[in-house]
Formats: C-alpha cells, sequence, structure tokens
C-alpha cells in the first residue's frame, strides 16, 4: 500500500497470479517432473516449521483460556486445584450481571472506570502520539534523536517505577500543584468525578427527574455520570505519556512509509501544508490509525499495574477496574470462579469493542478509497 | 548478525553455569550435621513473607537453628507477593511444608481442607500461648495454626508536639479530640490514621460495637456504631484527623516520621520504620483512648500452619513447636519488632521493650483482626463508606444500614 495508484496494482496482481495455468490443469497439485511429491515434503516441511509455535500457542494461550472458562463455572476458591473445583453452572455470571449484591456493584463500578478510562486515554495518546510522530517526521528538524529517545524512554521504563516517580508528582505538596494555580488537590485521593465536578459547576447536582431511577448493574445512572474521578484522572495522564512513546514509534514508522514522491507531486500541484496533511498523510496513515486504536483499547481494557501500585482501587472504587477487581476476587477474597468470570466477561468486551472499531475504521477507509 | 548472537550465547552459559553453581552451593551447605538428627535429611519448605532483610535473617538464623538440632534441611523462602505465590503453590498441588497464615484467611484454608488440625498436645505448653490468638487460629474447636507473633494498635505520637503543647496522651475521647484541634497546625494534621475498618473498627470495639462476630454468627455494627462513627467523622470534617494521602504520605508512620502529623494510628512494626528512617523523630507510644465502654483495640497476628497433605508432617509439626514454643519465640521476637505469642514471655519482652509497654497492656483487651470467609467485600464497602462519610456525603446512620444489609447478604449466602 505504498501511495494511491501503487496499492490499486498491488491488489490486483495476487488475483492475476492466482489464476489457473492454460495448461495442466487436470491436478490440483502438479507433481513436479524431477521431485514427485514435493508438494507433500513442503507439507511436512512446513508442519514441523510452525509446530513450535502452534505447541506454544495451544500451551501458554489455548488451553489456559479454555481453563479460564471452565474455572469461570466453578466454585473454584483459586487455593486448591481448579480441576477439583465444583461445577455451579452460570452462578457467577449471575452474580456479576443479574443478582443485587456486591459484586454486581463492584464490576458495575469497575466497568464504569474503565470505560472513562479508555475513553480519555486512547484518543489523548493515540493523538498526542500522531502530532509527536508528524513534528518528528519533519525533515528541518535537528536533534530528531534526542528528542525521539526523549519521547520513547517512558515506554521502556517499568511502570511500577513510573507509578512511584507520578506517586511524588501528584503529592499534596508536589510538582504538580506546584505548577496548577488556586487551592491544592489531593490527586491520589479524590473520588470526585470529573463529570458531576462540571455538572456541578453549572448548578446540576443530582440527576434529572426521568433519569433517577434508571439503573445498570447495580449502579444508578447519576453514578454512571459521574466521569473519572480526580485519582483515576492522574493515572489517565500517567498512562497516556507512559505508551504515547510507543505509538509514536508505530506512526513514524507509517510516516516515512509514504513516499516522498505523492507529496511532491502534490507540491507541484499547489497544495498547501494543511492540504497535504488532510488529503494525504491523513487518509494514507488510516490504516495505522486503525491499528494504535485497536492496541489501545486492548490495552487500556486490561489497566492493572499502575492501579494496584499508585491507588488499589480507592478512593471509594473509582480506580477499581475490572483487570484489579480480578485481582482482589483472586487473592484477597478467594473466590477464583468469579475472577474468572471476571476475565471472560472483559475478554468478551475487549473483542466486542475491537470488532466494533475494526469496522467504523474499515468503512471509513473504503469511503475515503 | 553473528556478534550479538555469540554474544547472546554467551550470556545464556553464563546463566546455566551461575543457575549450576548455586544449585550446587544450595547443596554443600545442609548435609554438615552428618546423620545424627531426627529428621536427617528431611527437606522442609517454608514459605511467608518478610518485611524487611533483618525479619529475613532473624527467621532464616532460627531455621539455620533447628536444622543443626534435628539434622532437617529446612529452608525460609520469603515471597514479596505472599497470596498470589502460596494460592499457586497450592493450586499445583505443590504447597510448601509450613507457611504462614493470615487470621483472615483461616476459614478459607479451613473449608478448603488445606490445613491440618494442631496436634496440640504435641506442642511445648500449648497453654501458654495468648488465648485470643489461639482463638483466632481455631474453627469449630480445633485449632489449625500457631500464633507466632502479634501486634496491637496503639497511639504513636510526636513526643516533642506534645511537650510543646503541653499535651499528655489522650485517655478519652473528648481528650483525643482536643489534643487532635490543638496539635494541627497549617502544615500538620493533629492525627493521621487510613479510614478502614483496620484502624478505625478500635473505636468500634469502644463502644461494644464492631462489625461481625468473630465466628460469622451476628453482625455487630447494628448496635452503638453509629457514637465512635459520628465521633470520627467529627474530627475528619474539621479538618483535625486526615488520611496519610491527603497529607502526602505513603502511611501514618511516614506522616509522623515527617512531621505531617502529631499523631498517628500504627503499633509495634512503626518502631523499627521509624527508628531506621527517620532517627530524629522523637515519638511516644501509648494505648488508644478509652470510648465510652471502656478501651477497645486491635491486634493483628499470623500463626504458622501445615497443609493436610504434608508429605512429612512429623517434621513440619516439629518446625512449627521449635519456631513458636518458648525458646524460637522469644529469639524471633527478640529481634524483630513484634511481641510474643506466649504468655510467658511478655514480662521479658516489655523489659527489653520499655517504651512498647501500653502496645503489650493492649492484649488485655484487644480483639484479634480477622473476618468471616466472604466479608471481603463488606469490608470493602465499609471502607469505602467511611471515606464517604468523613468527607461528609453520608450520615453514620446511612452507612451502618448500608454494611448491615450487605454483611446480612454474605452471612445468609
Amino acid at each position: 500500500m505504498a501511495d494511491l495508484a501503487g496499492a490499486r496494482t498491488a491488489r490486483i496482481v495476487p488475483l492475476r497470479r492466482r489464476r489457473p495455468h492454460p495448461t495442466g490443469t487436470a491436478r490440483r497439485h502438479p507433481r513436479h517432473p524431477l521431485h514427485p511429491g514435493r508438494r507433500a515434503r513442503e507439507g511436512w516441511t512446513g508442519i514441523l516449521l510452525v509446530a513450535p509455535a502452534v505447541v506454544g500457542l495451544a500451551v501458554f494461550v489455548v488451553y489456559p483460556i479454555g481453563l479460564m472458562a471452565w474455572v469461570s463455572l466453578t466454585d473454584w476458591s483459586g487455593l486448591t486445584s481448579p480441576f477439583s473445583a465444583d461445577p455451579v453452572g452460570a452462578a457467577n455470571y449471575e452474580q456479576l450481571l443479574l443478582e443485587e449484591g456486591l459484586s454486581r456493584e463492584d464490576f458495575g463500578i469497575a466497568i464504569r472506570n474503565t470505560f472513562y478510562y479508555v475513553l480519555g486515554v486512547v484518543p489523548a495518546q493515540t493523538a498526542l502520539a500522531f502530532v509527536l510522530a508528524c513534528v518528528l517526521g519533519q525533515r528541518w528538524l535537528r536533534g530528531k534523536v534526542a528528542l525521539r529517545t526523549a519521547y520513547y524512554l517512558p515506554s521502556v521504563t517499568s511502570s511500577v517505577a513510573m507509578a512511584l516517580v507520578f506517586i511524588f508528582l501528584f503529592q499534596p505538596t508536589g510538582f504538580v500543584n506546584g505548577l496548577l494555580p488556586g487551592e491544592d488537590l489531593v490527586w491520589l485521593d479524590d473520588p470526585r468525578g470529573l463529570l458531576h465536578l462540571a455538572l456541578g459547576a453549572v448548578g446540576v447536582d443530582g440527576p434529572p427527574q426521568w433519569l433517577a431511577g434508571a439503573d445498570l448493574l447495580g449502579i444508578g445512572a447519576w453514578d454512571w455520570l459521574s466521569g473519572p474521578s480526580i485519582t483515576m484522572t492522574a493515572l489517565m495522564l500517567l498512562v497516556t505519556w507512559s505508551t504515547t512513546g510507543t505509538f509514536m514509534l508505530v506512526f513514524l514508522a507509517g510516516l516515512q512509509r509514504i513516499p516522498v514522491s505523492v507529496e511532491e507531486a502534490a507540491m507541484l500541484d499547489g497544495a498547501s501544508a494543511v492540504q497535504r496533511f488532510r488529503y494525504i498523510t491523513l487518509p494514507l496513515m488510516r490504516p495505522v490509525i486503525a491499528f494504535v486504536v485497536s492496541i489501545g483499547l486492548i490495552g487500556t481494557w486490561q489497566v492493572f499495574d499502575q492501579i494496584w501500585v499508585i491507588s488499589s482501587g480507592g478512593p471509594r472504587r473509582t480506580t477499581l477496574t475490572p483487570a484489579y477487581l480480578m485481582y482482589v476476587e483472586l487473592f484477597d477474597r478467594s473466590n477464583g470462579g468469579l475472577a474468572a468470570a471476571i476475565a471472560v466477561l472483559l475478554f468478551a468486551i475487549i473483542i466486542v469493542f475491537t470488532l466494533a472499531q475494526r469496522r467504523i475504521s474499515s468503512r471509513r477507509r473504503e469511503e475515503a478509497w | 548478525m553473528t556478534r550479538p548472537r555469540t554474544r547472546a550465547c554467551l550470556t545464556a552459559l553464563a546463566v546455566v553455569a551461575a543457575l549450576g553453581a548455586s544449585a550446587c552451593s544450595g547443596d554443600s551447605g545442609s548435609s554438615e550435621s552428618g546423620g545424627t538428627g531426627r529428621f536427617d535429611g528431611i527437606e522442609l519448605t517454608i514459605m511467608g513473607w518478610s518485611a524487611t532483610p533483618e525479619e529475613n535473617a532473624t527467621f532464616t538464623e532460627i531455621v539455620g537453628r533447628f536444622n543443626a538440632e534435628t539434622g532437617a534441611e529446612a529452608k525460609f523462602v520469603p515471597q514479596a507477593e505472599y497470596d498470589p505465590a502460596l494460592q499457586a503453590a497450592l493450586a499445583s498441588g505443590d504447597a510448601p511444608d509450613v507457611f504462614y497464615v493470615d487470621t483472615s484467611k483461616v476459614q478459607n484454608y479451613v473449608d478448603d481442607g488445606i490445613l491440618a488440625p494442631v496436634p496440640v498436645e504435641d506442642l511445648t505448653d500449648a497453654d501458654d500461648l495468648i488465648d485470643p490468638l489461639v482463638d483466632a487460629f481455631t474453627v469449630e474447636g480445633e485449632m489449625y495454626a500457631v500464633p507466632k507473633d502479634y501486634a496491637s494498635l496503639g497511639l504513636i505520637y510526636d513526643a516533642a508536639a506534645f511537650r510543646e503543647a503541653g499535651l499528655t496522651p489522650p485517655t478519652t475521647w473528648d481528650e483525643l479530640a482536643a489534643a487532635a484541634e490543638k496539635l494541627t497546625t497549617p502544615k500538620r494534621a493533629g492525627l493521621v490514621s487510613m479510614a478502614k475498618y483496620e484502624r478505625m473498627g478500635a473505636f468500634l470495639f469502644q463502644n461494644d460495637s464492631g462489625l461481625v462476630a468473630p465466628d460469622g454468627s451476628r453482625m455487630l455494627i447494628e448496635q452503638g456504631a453509629t457514637e465512635p462513627l459520628d465521633f470520627l467523622t467529627g474530627m475528619y470534617r474539621a479538618g483535625h484527623a486526615k488520611t496519610p494521602a491527603a497529607v502526602g504520605a505513603g502511611w501514618s508512620g511516614e506522616a509522623l516520621g515527617k512531621g505531617l502529623t502529631a499523631m498517628a494510628l500504627e503499633g509495634n512494626w512503626v518502631v523499627g520504620a521509624l527508628e531506621s528512617e527517620f532517627p530524629d523523630r522523637e515519638f511516644g507510644i501509648a494505648e488508644l483512648p478509652a470510648g465510652p465502654k471502656g478501651p477497645g483495640s486491635f491486634l493483628y497476628s499470623a500463626g504458622l500452619g501445615v497443609p493436610a497433605d504434608a508429605e512429612n508432617a512429623e517434621a513440619s509439626w516439629a518446625f512449627v513447636d521449635y519456631f513458636t514454643g518458648p525458646e524460637g519465640a522469644a529469639a524471633w521476637t527478640e529481634k524483630f519488632n513484634a511481641m510474643p505469642a506466649r504468655a510467658s514471655l511478655s514480662a521479658g519482652w516489655t523489659e527489653k521493650h520499655p517504651e512498647q509497654a501500653p502496645l503489650v497492656k493492649t492484649t488485655e483487651y484487644g480483639t484479634v483482626y480477622s473476618l468471616p470467609p466472604g466479608f471481603g467485600e463488606v469490608e470493602s464497602l465499609l471502607n469505602e463508606r467511611l471515606e464517604a462519610l468523613f468527607a461528609g456525603e453520608l450520615d453514620a446512620a446511612r452507612v451502618v444500614e448500608d454494611v448491615a444489609k450487605a454483611g446480612r447478604g454474605a452471612l445468609g449466602g
């Protein structure tokens, strides 16, 4: 997919190659005259070559996923062998989705928190990474290597170490409060939701009448509309800052694949810098953007380390996420079956979001052609 | 292309060599005592946690003495993340021979048939073990772990700040509130404590309340909890009491060390932490002030347990007895800032740690921190509601109502 014209030809060429040869179409697998059975041997070699990867996938991916799905249907405490657990049907799922109680409330709150987290982090890290890549892609820029290293450094640093640094930055008497005007915030212990704060600022302190009774997963509509808490916002800033570097590299690689000739042609045609960005860079980068958003969605739904280090789900459960809740259920509360059910639901959520995102971006891509 | 690969190969070789070397050295050390002990060559793995290198060293030293006396090859394996490590070992059928048992986990372990009952008759002077601690490890009349030590919750205060303000440690709620108010300055809170059950619960006990009966038979929070909650709320809403995060500290001990608070609710463990990290801070320890219905506080303990399917049950219990027996317990608590779980050792220990005498005295009325299974969620809910209460979003009656409802659900289910 080098450029617009190239992409079209690239699509056609493989089709032509696949067209059957006009002579000798009787056999699907024509034998080579000198090497009978070469295909078969190639097949075996192929199987042999992929075997290590397939075995690895089966042992470390397929098997654990299957085991997790099975465990989610049992009352496994996490303390004994998972094979000795008693099946309880869909009880764990009912507890998470249907039955009124603390498990459903925890799960609902975790989904809400992560929803706002994803909504904030994915666009922010994608946009920031794209802008940084575009700036670093400029030919006139000096000191590119130093800048690139600086931006990428957070991505190769341990998330735990960075979380610890952020704890210092966000102290009540820390650097961030020093920069910000007004009253000092207790960043890491402030459960107030941003949306609630914004609504409060325009005089809305509770749900409108028609929303007051609404309820999903045991969480009232007003609580769903809280927005990320101040503490979650601090975590979102941390994660955005630390992941941007990786995605910037992806974007840089994508930008380098845009041929100079296309841009030069556009310049000759009199396109301004803004037009070149809008009509050449952006459409050609669309697949890369889609990739970054997909990876971002998958990664953000699984957020764990920063929460484990900084907030442990608090204050007031506003940084509880499905991944952290899983950890708590399994290791603090000895509810292994419930933890597995959360894992399966999280898996489903990620699949749905990723598929939806792919569908949206592929439709856009077709429109673009 | 070849050079990095060569280097990788060399690194791999070096790693293998190092592993081999360590494996060899691991073997050579143990077989010195040569064939005289009653557990010759029996390998024991003891899994636990260790907050400091000194703690680790002390434990390992006692294990070494046990090995020398019995010929066993016991080894202490401290885990940074204890619960995940233990659960992984248990679930894979590779349980350690002896492991630390948290008071809140005993019932879970027993329900899953993981712990073997303690052969009480084989223990050295089992009656000497402090009763409330033994009770915390007892399920339906059967003891499942032997307490290895314990700590209690007290009031840790900045002695210099108290002198300046002309105060003595508070002994009643009114005095505590007054002291917190007087000691609060723009840069320092009067009292810092996390707003959680594991600390605030002590004030419930002081009004004959609590969260739940230790055996899970009934909820305690429905009686007499609003008064202590209102008292605490008053201090937090006035800004005289704060959470560690609100003053920018990781925990209250750190807040006290940094001069961010004049009082903290902590236990024996602060002594070592304050002495090593903030040697200039002059601190004092007092019992928690008493409430309307008398004194009340928390005791925190961990025990040593042996799995039900232990391969070397005899040797495992022998180690547990060695460690928790009069000699072992004395050696263990001599260097490590925890109190011996044996009544006969209390006086001697207090003599050596006179500043911690109030914490020893707390044993007389303290309640062991322990929750019935399935109560983790209820405790989390209570902690969350406490935060909301102190922030002024709820009243105490509502907190009690919510927690009691959730608690009854957990007990019924």
